[in-house]
Parts: structure tokens; C-alpha cells; sequence
């Protein structure tokens, strides 16, 4: 029943590339789509489903920034801005045209991407640093412009209150039936960024990552597969805006601002850039990080100073953690979680036998 | 919106100093002339700013994403060391006393962060360093209230005085002391590299540390060096934009000017930022001054960011940068 390896016994291209190599990927997927899917929602009430609902819509962003920062190695920090163009298109599209959520979803990640792919041209001409100067300068250009237009931004405060989803004449008002909404999305997600990478696409993506000028000798057109990867990125970070917005209730720029970025930066490198599970590891964890923060000081903080005092020091202390962890796994572990958790895979998968 | 206190800082400025909205005529021309004035008063404490990145940037080609909570942690010092050694009675002296402990105080975090942090994170790739930095300004973000909490926050100028007409263009005492200031602290670091035997070394290890350090000079200490003169720069930058602005936790947000300047003017080029400061004060002035009452509030970041896009276009390397060529 458990299955060891001894060698490499592939004989053909699709066996190589198989998305699930071995048995065991294949049982521990079970095992999370069972905990997912059938244990998580039982045990949970309502908040805590709405953390992972936070979770989930964190994942979809996450991937999508690991798309582009960590298989393709172009900078960007603008990933908060790309979301609000979705949230907010898809917002317009639902109060004003009355579309469902089908048609929402799809096309604020199509607006996010055509506006991804206009922010990514400069990354045809200039790279790295510049780069990231740039697409900080399209945070700030869009985060003004959608505060500023009042034809976007639905006028005052910037806010456009947006109906729960309608899936098959259910109207989804609880933190559970959102949940299961989302992870519809997630998993493809997933499966999609997964597919994406091991397929002709992904491979140009890689080879630019490794090597750019080698790609483009190779005969990758390097114009077109970073302009790729920028859409698909923005797309990702677009249907993740309209996800919140549809968890939030509401459509607000505040959400999507530069420190939303640096969160999305900071997940997929304290999860593992360029790996399949790092912007889940990273996902879970920068955004549980505040929440047990809050609980935490809540809980014991009272010894220490008085609720008032306590109440100021929150946030800033949440800040302060992020901070230094984000210096701590870049110093101590710079591949992130998922090296831990590939250490701990590598060390079960040939257990007991690894000599 | 985060950028608000930066774009409305002119225009609250111009309700002090007493200019009613711009008319016609000769008015309309004093109006613009002021609005210049303002400006480049503003970007010679820009430039400072923007020389606590550069200096970095020279020695270790480290892009310090965290230039603005720099010079807030350096305002904030002298603050508390204002009104915690009750210094804030002695005037000028007293100022003088604050920011030479803020100084060491931060030339002091600046080797800590370079011996403790950064010495692990040669040779790592360009995202790891961004993050860094931007994980730096996070950190020091959070702390800033921990640590200042309950500290009065104010600078005030030293020189009490009227204002000031100079031309008919009626200044406010303090800018014009900062922008002074600014300027001769600018050309002190400018000597400091041209002709200390110490700055050569820092231009040496800017133009290749590896023949530097072929050449005996030992780059890890000077760039460790480096990181405390951009302390000490901020310290001086963040104390000169709490007198203009109003000091606190807030003058973080300057550092956001920090981009557009260095792009401008150049990377690694110290009178690039000083001629980039002055083209973002100018414009910012002439965007909250002009289009602020067409477009709304806080369009000078939106110019500023556009000023950057064009020069990454036209100019990538910058007005004064050095130009890389990359062999292929």
C-alpha cells in the first residue's frame, strides 16, 4: 500500500511531466481535498470560516505573483493595484449592468490583465530595479486614478456596495457557502498555475527566469512570453480583487494600496518563490499572522500594559512582526516554507529506508 | 489616501502664507513665480532625502526601498532626544545637541543593520534585496510608534522670525532655513566624496568593487560606512521636513519622492538628485498649485510618477547617471 521509490523508471515525456509523479502526491491530495472540502467546514464557525475565506482569496493573489515574480523574474509592485482594477470592474459590471457573478469574475481578471500587460510593456526595454520603480509608479497612477474618476470609483468615499454572488438561484450569504464558492476558484487556480508552468508557456517563462539572453538565443521570443506573463499574472490578481470584493460586500481602493503588494511580495517569498506550494504556505501564513498577533496580545497582553495602551500597540506591533520575519526568511531561510516542507516530504519519502 | 500629506502641503502652505487663489493678470504671473519658489525650496530638502538613497546605492548598489522610514526614524530620534533631555529650551544649541545624538544613534542602527543583516545578503538576487529593504521600512513602521509612543513629535524652527520678502515673494523663515541647510549639507557630503581620502575609496568601490578591493580598499567596512553617513543624512533630512511639515510618524511618506528624483537624475549620481529634487519640487508645486482644484487632491504624486515614467523612457540611466552597457 505505501509505495517507496527506488529509481526513476519513466518511459515516456507525459509520465516525466505528469502533474502528480508519484502515489503518494496523489494520496496526500486526497487527504487535502477531504480536509478542505469535508473536515474544515464542519469544524469551523462562521469566523473562522471567514479567515479562510481571507486565506483562499490570498492563494489566487499569491499564485498569480509567483507566475510573474518567481518563475518569471520580473519585479513587480503593483500586484494590489491589478486587483483593484478587477474589483472595481467587476463591480461596475454587477451594479450597473446587473451581470452575474460568471461574467464578473472572468472579465475583472480580462480588465486586470489588459491593464497588467500596459504596465508590463516598460519590462521589454528595462529590467530589475527600473522595473520595480515602475510598476510602483502604476500603483500609485492607478490607486489616484480609481480614487479620482468618479465613473469608476461610483463617487463618494470610492465605494461600490456589491451584491453576495448568485450561484443556481442561491444567493451565497454565509461564510461557508462563500467558502465553497472560493475554492472552486482556488483549485483551479492551482491546477491551472501548475499546468501552466510544465506546459510550452511555462518552460519560456522558466528559460527567461534562468537565463534571458540564452532563452532569446534559443528562440523564445522573449517580447512576447514577459508581456504573458504579466497578463497572466494581473489576471490572476484581478479575479482575486473581484473574489474580495465579493467577500467584503463592497468594492474600496483602500483594500488594494502599496502595503497590499508588499503583503502579495512578502507571501510568495516567505512561501517559496517559483515553487507550486510556496504562495499557499505564504498565503496561509502572512495573512494568519496578524489574526493570531491580535489574538495573542489579546489574550495575554493585558498582563503586560492597559487596554487602551494595548488597543494603539496592535497594529503597529503587527507591522513590526511582518517586518522582521520578512528580514528573518530572507536571511536564515531564503527558499521559505516550502523547503521545510520539502525537507520534511524528502525525509518521508523514503522512510524508513533512507540510507 | 496615503499621499495626502505631501500633496497638500503646498497648498496649505500657500493658505498661510496669505496668496489668494491664482487670478489674472500680474497675479497670475506672481502666482506661478511663487509657486517655483515654493517648489524648489521643498526640492532642496528632496534632494537630501533622495542623497540618504544615493549614498546607499553608490557603495552597494542596494536600492533602499525604506528611505522614507529612514529619515522618519531620524526625525523621530531628534524629537525624543529634543524633549526627552529637555533640550527643547535651549534654541539653536539645543537642536544642535538632539540631532547629534540621532545622528549616532542612527549611524549606530545603520552598523548594526549592515554588520548583523546585510553582511548575509551579498550576492543575493535583486528581489531579495527589494524585499529586504521593503521589509526594513515595514519593520521600522511598526516600531516607530512602540518605541516613540507618547514622545511629542514637534521641531520647531530656531530662527523665530516674520516673514521673510525677498523680490516681493513673500517666503516663510524656516523654508528658506531648511532649503540652506539642505543645500550646504548636500555640499558637505559632495566634498566629503571628492576630496576626503575616505570618499575616494566610496567612489572607488561605486565605479567596481572588485578592483577596489583589488586595490586594498575594504569594501565590506566602507559600504557598512556608507549605511551610517545615509543615517546621519537622514537624521538632518528628517529634522529640516518636520520644521517645514510637521513632524511625526507621517514623514515616512517623503520617501515616496525618493523614486522619481533618483530615476530623473540618476542612480548613483550625486548632482543628479540634487537637479531631479528640484525638477519633482517644481512640479509637484505646480500640480498641487494648478491641478489640484481641477482633478482633485494629491495629483503631484500621480505628475511625479509620470515625470518617472518619461525619464525611464527617454532616459533610463538618468540626466547624470552612469550608463551601463551589458555584455552580452
Amino acid at each position: 500500500m505505501f509505495y517507496r521509490e527506488s529509481g526513476v523508471f519513466k518511459t515516456s515525456y507525459a509520465a516525466d511531466t505528469a502533474l502528480m509523479p508519484l502515489p503518494n502526491t496523489r494520496i496526500g491530495a486526497a487527504l487535502a481535498g477531504v480536509i478542505f472540502l469535508a473536515v474544515l467546514p464542519m469544524v469551523f464557525g462562521e469566523y473562522g470560516m471567514s479567515i479562510c475565506n481571507l486565506i483562499l482569496i490570498a492563494i489566487v493573489g499569491a499564485i498569480g505573483l509567483n507566475i510573474l515574480v518567481g518563475y518569471t523574474d520580473q519585479v513587480s509592485l503593483g500586484h494590489g493595484a491589478f486587483m483593484s482594477v478587477g474589483a472595481y470592474a467587476a463591480a461596475n459590471l454587477v451594479v450597473r449592468m446587473d451581470m452575474p457573478f460568471w461574467v464578473a469574475i472572468p472579465a475583472g481578471g480580462v480588465m486586470a490583465a489588459f491593464i497588467g500587460t500596459l504596465v508590463g510593456i516598460p519590462s521589454l526595454r528595462i529590467k530589475g530595479l527600473y522595473l520595480a520603480i515602475t510598476t510602483l509608479a502604476a500603483q500609485l497612477i492607478i490607486e489616484w486614478t480609481i480614487n479620482h474618476v468618479p465613473a469608476i470609483s461610483g463617487g463618494a468615499q470610492s465605494t461600490i456596495l456589491m451584491p453576495p454572488p448568485e450561484v443556481f438561484g442561491v444567493v451565497l450569504k454565509f461564510q461557508w457557502q462563500i467558502y465553497f464558492f472560493l475554492m472552486v476558484f482556488v483549485i483551479i487556480a492551482m491546477v491551472g498555475a501548475a499546468n501552466l508552468i510544465r506546459s510550452r508557456i511555462g518552460r519560456a517563462f522558466i528559460a527567461i527566469r534562468d537565463q534571458d539572453i540564452a532563452a532569446e538565443i534559443i528562440g523564445i521570443n522573449i517580447a512576447r512570453y514577459k508581456l504573458y506573463a504579466f497578463a497572466i499574472s494581473s489576471f490572476y490578481a484581478g479575479v482575486a480583487g473581484v473574489l474580495y470584493t465579493y467577500y467584503l460586500g463592497i468594492a474600496n481602493y483602500e483594500q488594494f494600496q502599496l502595503t497590499v503588494s508588499i503583503d502579495f511580495l512578502a507571501m510568495i517569498i516567505i512561501g517559496g518563490l517559483g515553487s507550486p506550494l510556496g504562495p499557499v504556505f505564504g498565503a496561509i501564513f502572512v495573512t494568519l499572522l496578524p489574526i493570531l498577533v491580535r489574538r495573542f496580545l489579546e489574550t495575554f497582553g493585558g498582563y503586560f500594559m492597559d487596554y487602551s495602551t494595548l488597543a494603539a500597540t496592535i497594529p503597529s506591533l503587527r507591522l513590526a512582526i511582518f517586518g522582521s520575519l520578512i528580514i528573518f526568511f530572507l536571511v536564515v531561510e531564503p527558499e521559505g516554507l516550502n523547503r521545510l516542507w520539502r525537507k520534511v516530504r524528502n525525509y518521508f519519502r523514503t522512510w524508513p529506508f533512507s540510507y | 489616501m496615503r499621499a495626502a500629506p505631501i500633496a497638500t502641503l503646498n497648498a496649505t502652505a500657500a493658505a498661510s502664507a496669505g496668496w489668494p487663489e491664482a487670478g489674472g493678470g500680474h497675479r497670475f504671473v506672481a502666482y506661478f513665480i511663487w509657486l517655483v519658489v515654493y517648489g524648489a525650496l521643498a526640492g532642496a530638502i528632496y534632494a537630501l532625502v533622495a542623497l540618504t538613497f544615493v549614498i546607499v546605492y553608490k557603495a552597494s548598489r542596494t536600492m533602499n526601498f525604506a528611505t522614507g522610514e529612514w529619515v522618519m526614524f531620524g526625525a523621530l530620534l531628534t524629537s525624543s532626544g529634543l524633549h526627552g533631555f529637555n533640550l527643547a529650551g535651549a534654541g539653536l544649541a539645543g537642536l544642535l545637541g538632539a540631532i547629534l545624538i540621532a545622528a549616532l544613534a542612527m549611524a549606530a542602527f545603520a552598523t548594526a543593520l549592515s554588520r548583523v543583516v546585510l553582511r548575509h545578503m551579498t550576492g543575493r538576487s535583486l528581489m531579495a534585496m527589494i524585499m529586504l529593504t521593503l521589509g526594513l521600512g515595514t519593520l521600522m513602521r511598526g516600531f516607530g510608534p512602540i518605541i516613540f509612543k507618547g514622545r511629542a513629535n514637534a521641531i520647531v524652527s530656531p530662527i523665530e522670525s516674520d516673514y521673510i520678502e525677498i523680490l516681493g515673494l513673500v517666503l516663510p523663515p524656516e523654508r528658506l532655513l531648511s532649503a540652506v541647510v539642505a543645500t550646504l549639507c548636500i555640499a558637505a557630503v559632495g566634498c566629503f566624496y571628492q576630496y576626503t581620502r575616505t570618499g575616494l575609496a566610496l567612489r572607488a568601490i561605486a565605479a567596481d568593487p572588485a578592483a577596489a578591493s583589488g586595490a586594498g580598499v575594504d569594501v565590506t567596512g566602507h559600504i557598512t560606512l556608507s549605511w551610517a553617513l545615509a543615517g546621519i543624512v537622514a537624521v538632518v533630512a528628517g529634522v529640516l521636513w518636520s520644521i517645514v511639515s510637521g513632524g511625526g510618524i507621517g514623514t515616512a511618506l517623503v520617501g515616496m519622492k525618493v523614486f522619481p528624483i533618483v530615476v530623473i537624475g540618476g542612480l548613483n549620481s550625486i548632482p543628479g538628485c540634487i537637479l531631479g529634487a528640484m525638477v519633482i519640487g517644481v512640479a509637484d508645486s505646480l500640480a498641487s498649485g494648478y491641478l489640484d482644484r481641477l482633478v482633485g487632491s494629491g495629483v503631484s504624486i500621480v505628475v511625479s510618477s509620470l515625470l518617472l515614467l518619461a525619464a525611464l523612457w527617454l532616459r533610463p540611466w538618468g540626466l547624470f547617471g552612469e550608463r551601463v552597457a551589458t555584455r552580452v
